[in-house]
């Protein structure tokens, strides 16, 4: 298909009204107004990233509906993009269709499943500041058209072309508010996040923006007042030791699930543990020897049979030992699946604790963005 | 009147002519394969091993197979990630397969 060529069936409406209610009728939106995709916005997405709009991207579960350049350019338009969000989305979605053995996004089952996990884009780099997005107070509630559009970009990708239909094919029974759009950006200012950015941990230059996609259920806030200790105070392990308990909370998959668990810190936080001379690295690990939960506890609660042991819970690590109650099981099996990022305001330590999905996969993906040049 | 003109955001199914698997009239001679989708989730409880157990008792009193199989998934939200050889031996072998997942 030549480039300027569309491929999606054209459509007409009186105006901007008529579509909206036609887009209610139709089920092309989950119940926010969208805008309209036309011909000269939707051409324009599709020229700025320099594809073809027939390129098939893959195939978005439960429908399998083919994710083209122009129909994820459709999406994007309604989703507000601008041009120069466009090639955000397309990370992000290159993200959810990954399905490697290390990196098994498993979106049809994020689709499908009954728990409430929905992806969340997490885009670290100098696209941050390029592009606008929002990473200071207010950063999972929305502020930039930007955190907005690409969230709710990647929305629409899994409604419309994935046709996830809650009690139809998406089976979660509370969902969350992110559903609606998730996206949040990482803190680049080293002052207030001396910490290694998602970039470059996942092996990137740090002149290379990425989108991370991780599956999680809605963040859970944690203050942590008490790290903010005096000179010779233990006010930082005091701060990791709370977010370690709200990591290890019942209820969630990771409780018994495993697999991976993202905490947000904010930069007040960052600062004080920065100042103690903990990095990410260590944090991370001090995280993983804390966020556990004695086995006779989950004896108790019904989430660990003795008699059955390790076949139950495969990904408990060897070094477990599962013969003592008073054993203390973490909630991830190795200290990489603490998934770290800094965001959020300034005035007080606000952090938050994304939980995963457990080992059913929605583990985090991580693709660089891919600007024209 | 100007008319508004925008492309059409719905989904198009990559494989729109699915259809069920032809039934076979007959089971006398045939592979029955019962695929337990629970995966590695509570292997304490029975989930489908009671139910798939009597299904097998009543279909063996009425037909004589040529084999019954059975096998449980790697997990029950991606059920054969790293059973991809089971799943195409399945494919391969299976004439009648039952496939089902309790908690």
């Amino acid at each position: 298909m030549a480039a300027g060529q569309t491929a999606a069936r054209v459509l007409e409406f009186d105006d901007a009204w008529d579509w909206m209610e036609q887009a209610y009728k139709n089920g092309w939106t989950d119940g926010l107004p969208v805008a309209p995709p036309t011909e000269e916005r939707v051409r324009a997405m599709v020229e700025y990233v320099r594809r073809k709009p027939d390129e098939l991207l893959g195939l978005i579960p439960p429908l399998q509906g083919k994710a083209t350049v122009e129909k994820v350019a459709i999406q994007a338009v309604m989703a507000g993009c601008a041009p120069e969000h466009f090639p955000v989305v397309l990370a992000a979605l290159e993200c959810m269709l990954c399905e490697q053995d290390k990196e098994h996004f498993n979106l049809k089952g994020v689709q499908d499943t009954t728990n409430p996990v929905t992806p969340l884009v997490i885009v670290s780099g100098p696209a941050v500041k390029q592009l606008g997005f929002h990473y200071k107070e207010n950063a999972f509630g929305g502020f930039s058209r930007a955190n907005a559009a690409v969230g709710r970009a990647v929305r629409l990708i899994l409604w419309n072309l994935g046709a996830a239909r809650p009690g139809q094919t998406d089976m979660t029974h509370l969902g969350h508010p992110g559903k609606y759009s998730f996206c949040v950006a990482e803190n680049p200012d080293p002052e207030e996040n001396p910490w290694t950015k998602l970039n470059i941990e996942w092996g990137y230059p740090a002149s290379q923006s990425t989108v991370t996609v991780f599956g999680c259920e809605a963040p859970r806030n944690v203050l942590t007042l008490t790290a903010v200790g005096r000179e010779g105070n233990p006010g930082p392990e005091r701060a990791l030791r709370f977010i370690a308990r709200a990591m290890a909370t019942p209820g969630s998959n990771n409780y018994h699930f495993m697999g991976q668990v993202l905490v947000t810190f904010g930069p007040r936080t960052v600062a004080h543990l920065h100042q103690a001379k903990y990095t990410k690295e260590t944090v991370r690990r001090f995280l993983f020897d804390q966020a556990r939960n004695r086995l006779g506890d989950l004896i108790r609660d019904g989430l660990y049979n003795p008699s059955v042991g390790n076949d139950t819970w495969r990904d408990y690590a060897p070094w477990v030992d599962q013969t003592s109650p008073d054993t203390m099981v973490p909630i991830v099996e190795r200290e990489e699946n603490i998934l770290i990022t800094v965001t959020g305001g300034m005035s007080l330590p606000w952090n938050s604790v994304c939980h995963g999905w457990g080992n059913f996969g929605a583990y985090a993906v991580t693709r660089p963005i891919t600007f024209p040049k | 009147m100007m008319k508004l003109r925008v492309l059409d955001p719905a989904g198009e199914a990559a494989h729109p002519e699915s259809k069920l698997a032809p039934r076979p009239a007959d089971l006398n001679g045939k592979v029955l394969w019962f695929v337990d989708g629970r995966g590695h989730v509570e292997k304490s409880v029975p989930g489908m091993n009671r139910i798939f157990r009597a299904w097998r008792e009543r279909l063996e009193k009425e037909y004589k197979f040529a084999d019954i199989r059975y096998v449980r998934t790697d997990n029950i939200a991606s059920p054969f990630r790293h059973g991809k050889e089971t799943f195409e031996e399945i494919v391969k072998t299976a004439d009648v397969v039952i496939n089902g997942v309790a908690l």
